[in-house]
């Protein structure tokens, strides 16, 4: 079960001399992973992830979900997508209807469709007094969370995002990493396409990164950080150069909290040389206080 | 060289943009403006070369006041803008053409044109490209690229408006490394973003909040505001973690930031004092 990439290649049809966007590409992800797909951008992340739910189809190779060929109806329901720029992704009249859109096509009606527009919009931490308005009317951030409840609204085993916090400040970013973690905690498999690595990756199981329609990685967090494939956050360097000096430290590390406590493990006696040193310095400024 | 005098700025709708900002700009200066979205850094710098006039209050670069029409190509000439979208910027079918297009609007001889192109697609590291079309540049290379025009320009001042939130790490890299350059070069440099790290080596950084400045100093200074939080702005975790060390009695020198290596010898030579 799960996500599973067979030999996958594909290049678009206007360029088909050129080099193919997508080159024997492999890979699984599992239920309810939480996976990172990193690379510079052309690496082929975006055309990959089209292709888990049907909306790009293989050339060569196959893609199943949980055993599905990518072209049945039911995958485009498992499968959530959710692109850059969600907010232009809006179209009904009314909220309500937007998050109703996904649900109904798939002949959910009545009291059950309600049903989920509720607990969509509640995922996303938005008030029942917003499903009467036009989603034209809402500020950025609150499409975003609109666009995001209508692919929830379909109960997805997967959700796939790409760039999720490209372009938000801080504040909107950290809620919005804080609102996947709760839908990853209720069984959702992840797959992030991500360039803000630093964001992203502490809340990773697993990162795959891309390369000129390649994948050069398959690993860990902490693998990824020591293998060196993107700029390492300050704080994993930090760990990274003290290990060099013979501490022996967790490498990835986000959190000033998380360095904190790594930082402690290397506190020591003070050596005897600078003991000597500040008692005597301690001894002078005595004498000097004395005289 | 920049003078913000009892600056207020109202939108077209009525809704408030800025409040009474006070502000001067010293030539040479990096100055860095942190602060959420909307909070009014976007709307500050647009007054910076007469892109928006001031609802009251006055703007003045070199004493040139931005509201007189007859002195705003002056005052475009002095201070540059270079936006987070620059696929809109562009104008050339090539980059060598895009990068020339403001120095030859300025009438100057062909020779300097092409040697003002040549220096700056060098300095960000675009000479290779050239020949290409700007629209075959990837988003890093593209807002290298703006730099580049801005450069050419040779004005005095240049502000980044929010480069840097749709780039990926190595392209934010590469524009730092630009920034670095070019602080070199005495030009007065403002910088907007969202993204504290990126600041933390400018001369004086200020934070902006619902059109106002609420807090103004050296980066070492108003990193340590605990209320930052309420502005909607994180403290990048390296800076949290010697914030805790140094209230833990283990203060280390802020320069020490600009390397990982030396911060890690200065930590690993006094690791007893954690």
């Amino acid at each position: 079960m799960g996500i599973k990439v067979e030999n996958l290649s594909y290049s678009y049809s206007g360029n088909r001399k050129g080099k193919p966007a997508l080159e024997n590409v492999s890979l699984e992800i599992a239920k309810g992973e939480f996976v990172v797909i990193s690379g510079a951008a052309g690496a082929g992340k975006s055309t990959l992830i089209k292709h888990f739910n049907g909306i790009l189809h293989p050339e060569n190779g196959r893609v199943t979900v949980d055993g599905l060929e990518t072209r049945t109806r039911e995958v485009r329901r498992k499968v959530g997508m959710l692109f850059q720029h969600s907010q232009n992704q809006l179209f009904e009249e009314t909220v309500y209807r937007e998050l109703a859109f996904g649900p109904s096509n798939f002949g959910i009606r009545g009291e059950e469709l309600d049903k989920r527009v509720h607990e969509a919009l509640s995922l996303v931490h938005l008030d029942a007094g917003i499903l009467d308005r036009s989603p034209f009317s809402l500020s950025g951030g609150e499409k975003r969370r609109v666009a995001l409840a209508g692919i929830l609204a379909l109960r997805p085993t997967y959700l796939v995002l790409d760039e999720p916090t490209a372009g938000l400040d801080p504040e909107s970013r950290a809620k919005l990493l804080g609102r996947l973690q709760n839908i990853h905690q209720k069984r959702v498999g992840i797959v992030v396409v991500s360039h803000n690595l630093e964001e992203v990756l502490p809340f990773a199981q697993k990162v795959i990164s891309m390369d000129e329609g390649r994948i050069v990685f398959t690993g860990s967090p902490d693998e990824y950080l020591r293998a060196g494939y993107s700029p390492v956050p300050p704080l994993a360097r930090l760990m990274k150069e003290l290990n060099k000096k013979g501490a022996d430290l967790r490498e990835d590390i986000f959190t000033a909290e998380e360095a904190l406590k790594e930082l402690q493990k290397l506190r020591q006696e003070k050596p005897e040389r600078d003991r000597e040193k500040s008692e005597k310095g301690a001894a002078e400024t005595e004498a000097q206080d004395n005289a | 060289m920049i003078r913000i005098e009892d600056l207020s700025y109202n939108f077209p709708d009525g809704t408030r943009g800025l409040k009474k900002i006070n502000l001067g700009i010293e030539r040479g200066e990096f100055l860095g403006i942190v602060g959420r979205n909307g909070s009014g850094k976007s709307t500050l710098v647009r007054h910076l070369n007469g892109l928006l006039k001031p609802t009251e209050g006055k703007v003045s670069i070199n004493g040139m006041d931005t509201a007189d029409p007859s002195k705003l190509l002056e005052i475009r000439q002095t201070v540059s803008m270079v936006f987070q979208n620059p696929y809109t910027q562009f104008v050339g079918t090539t980059l060598e053409e895009d990068v020339a297009f403001g120095p030859e609007n300025l009438a100057l001889p062909p020779e300097e044109i092409r040697e003002r192109v040549d220096r700056a697609l060098e300095v960000v590291g675009l000479e290779n490209y050239r020949n290409h079309s700007p629209k075959t540049l990837s988003g890093g290379q593209s807002q290298c690229a703006a730099i580049a025009s801005a450069l050419a320009m040779k004005s005095e001042c240049i502000v980044f408006d929010e480069i840097s939130s749709m780039l990926d790490s190595r392209s934010r890299e590469q524009v730092r490394e630009i920034l670095r350059k070019l602080r070199g070069k005495a030009r007065t440099i403002v910088y907007v973003t969202h993204r504290l790290e990126e600041v933390l080596h400018a001369d004086r950084v200020l934070v902006m909040d619902r059109g106002e400045i609420v807090r103004e100093g050296s980066p070492k200074t108003v990193f340590k505001a605990p209320e930052l939080g309420e502005f909607g702005l994180e403290l990048p975790p390296i800076v949290e973690l010697l914030n805790s060390l140094e209230a833990g009695g283990f203060a280390l020198d802020w320069a020490l930031l600009a390397s990982i290596e030396n911060l890690a010898e200065e930590i690993w030579e006094s690791r007893w004092k954690i």
